[in-house]
């Protein structure tokens, strides 16, 4: 893997930019997984991972071990991230959005078991977004992209024994919001 | 292995469901959660969680769209314009580089630990290990575990073939064969596993093509290793044995508490799980058959257990014809496609249909895994 990623930098910085396409469709999700995690909101977490791309893409003949790309551009997202969530804070309260309502990212029908599954599918995010942030960060990078306890305790600059003891307590609270919302 | 109890497993389902624990507490687990109705409920519940966790957090407005997306962006921006470097930025990258190689070379030279030390800390990074491929009864299809997501999960992954890596595991149907190669760390021949169904087994964790262990929680495995040099350890575990294996071919079989091991060709060190460290290991050697049973201290020549109530014995399932020999053999003869007999009676399931009994319509099948 991570002489993959060395291979893709040397390539780039030695004039083949195409290749950059390749670390984006590699990390994107990642890296929205953190911004998700961290903001809570998955445009303007679509806007940061966009950011981080473009100054990892400027920056590239700045990173020392070319094959540390991953934690490298981890830490870029992260420290755009938390700028566009200390900027959000300061701004007018903004209702949380995630997508237009009725949405997923695919083709949607008009009907009932997709009326119930975006209702569990918004639910389950509320839940999530109402989670502190250093909860919800690892539930993210569990969930959305399989990372090990030691991969998240990398990104999130933290220890595997609290990033498990993080998602215990995080599923415990999810588990308890998500019942509530189902009592009548 | 020692049974454990409800509250130990309690303390670690969250880690089982992650696939945060090595083969053999795997093992122990499942073991567990088969017979304890509570904790498997408990189990099923939480697995539930995480697979709805992962289906929502799934529809992002990440992946291909978000890669045309930036595309656009980063060309609207000019930044795939100058993609020429300068001469200047070139033969600066180009002299950091040689700078870079002289540094490595130094190290090389002066601190050739290191550089050891480095390059087996690479290799135990999780490294995709081979493909795999099934076949067989309906659709041959095989629950492949992805490592980090529940077994059994609503939307696991039934597959007829893909690439596999330290931590994943497979869950073989009854009527299913599935064929995995592992790659060799020193460029001679893959290995072979042949998995007959029903049949479990998982990849340990922090397996490498230098540094193989898995463990068989069910079923029965046959494999045709290559050679290797003791530096490259092939290990597998059942519930009460162990196989150490250096380049051979062989059969175990983990049934009913009972691991069985044939030898075909080579020599494997057999062992049970309960033995004290560097004792009780046997060296079976070709067409000898050993048993270590629920408890054993140390195998036993199955010969000598003969009086016992064994599963009648039955033919090993039929091998694909293109697994490749290896045990010493300069040109290898071709394997038969049929069913081969047993030199010593081996509890086997019954033989393997290459073909799906009746025609069913095929299933959706999920893309095979790509790491």
């Amino acid at each position: 893997m991570f002489s993959e990623d060395r291979d893709y930098v040397e390539r780039i910085l030695a004039g083949e930019p195409d290749v950059f396409e390749s670390l984006v469709r590699k990390y994107n999700r990642l890296g929205g997984a953190i911004a998700f995690g961290i903001i809570g909101d998955f445009h303007i977490a679509e806007d940061v991972v966009q950011e981080a791309f473009l100054t990892a893409f400027r920056a590239l003949s700045s990173l020392r071990e070319p094959g540390k790309f991953k934690f490298w551009f981890a830490g870029l997202v992260r420290s755009k991230a938390l700028d566009a969530l200390r900027q959000r804070r300061t701004r007018e309260a903004v209702p949380l959005q995630d997508i237009p309502s009725g949405g997923s990212f695919g083709a949607q029908s008009p009907v009932e078991e997709e009326h119930l599954r975006e209702e569990v599918r918004h639910k389950v995010l509320d839940a999530v977004r109402e989670l502190p942030a250093e909860d919800r960060i690892v539930v993210v990078l569990k969930h959305m992209e399989g990372l090990s306890y030691k991969e998240i305790a990398e990104i999130t600059s933290s220890t595997v024994s609290a990033v498990e003891s993080r998602l215990f307590r995080a599923r415990n609270t999810l588990r308890k919001k998500l019942d509530r919302s189902k009592a009548p | 292995m020692r049974p454990v109890s409800c509250s130990e497993v309690d303390h670690s389902l969250w880690r089982y469901i992650d696939r945060e624990l090595s083969a053999s507490e795997l093992s122990a687990i499942s073991t567990h959660l088969k017979g304890c109705e509570q904790c498997r409920a408990q189990y099923h519940e939480w697995a539930r969680e995480a697979s709805q966790y992962r289906r929502v957090l799934d529809e992002t407005p990440f992946g291909e769209a978000f890669v045309g997306r930036l595309r656009h962006r980063m060309r609207d921006e000019g930044l795939f314009a100058s993609s020429r470097r300068s001469p200047l930025e070139a033969l600066s990258f180009h002299r950091r580089r040689v700078r870079r190689i002289a540094t490595v070379a130094a190290m090389l030279f002066l601190i050739p630990v290191v550089v050891v030390v480095g390059i087996l800390s690479n290799l135990r990074d999780p490294v995709q290990l081979g493909n795999f491929t099934a076949e067989g009864a309906e659709g041959g299809l095989v629950t492949f575990t992805r490592h980090g997501a529940p077994s059994d999960a609503p939307g696991g992954r039934r597959l007829k073939q893909g690439n596999y890596a330290a931590g994943d595991g497979f869950e073989v149907p009854e009527g299913v064969v599935v064929t995995l190669k592992l790659g060799s760390p020193s460029r001679r021949e893959d290995s072979i596993l042949i998995l007959s169904g029903p049949a479990s087994f998982v990849i340990d964790r922090e397996a490498t093509k230098v540094n193989f262990n898995a463990h068989l929680g069910s079923g029965v495995l046959r494999a045709d290793v290559a050679r290797r040099a003791l530096v490259e350890p092939f290990a597998i575990t059942t519930e009460n044995a162990r196989v150490r294996v250096l380049g051979t071919e062989f059969e175990l079989s983990a049934l009913d508490s009972r691991t069985v091991l044939t030898v075909r060709k080579g020599i494997v060190a057999f062992q049970s799980i309960k033995a004290l460290p560097g004792k009780g290991s046997i060296e079976v050697t070709r067409d000898k058959s050993y048993v270590v049973d629920k408890d054993a201290m140390q195998p036993m020549p199955l010969e000598e257990t003969a009086g016992r109530q064994d599963p009648a014995p039955e033919a090993p399932p039929p091998r694909p014809a293109s697994v490749p020999s290896h045990a010493g053999e300069a040109t290898p003869p071709p394997r038969p496609a049929s069913p081969e007999a047993s030199p010593a009676p081996v509890p086997t399931r019954p033989p393997v249909e290459a073909s799906p009994k009746t025609p069913r319509p095929e299933p959706d099948l999920d893309t095979p895994v790509d790491r």
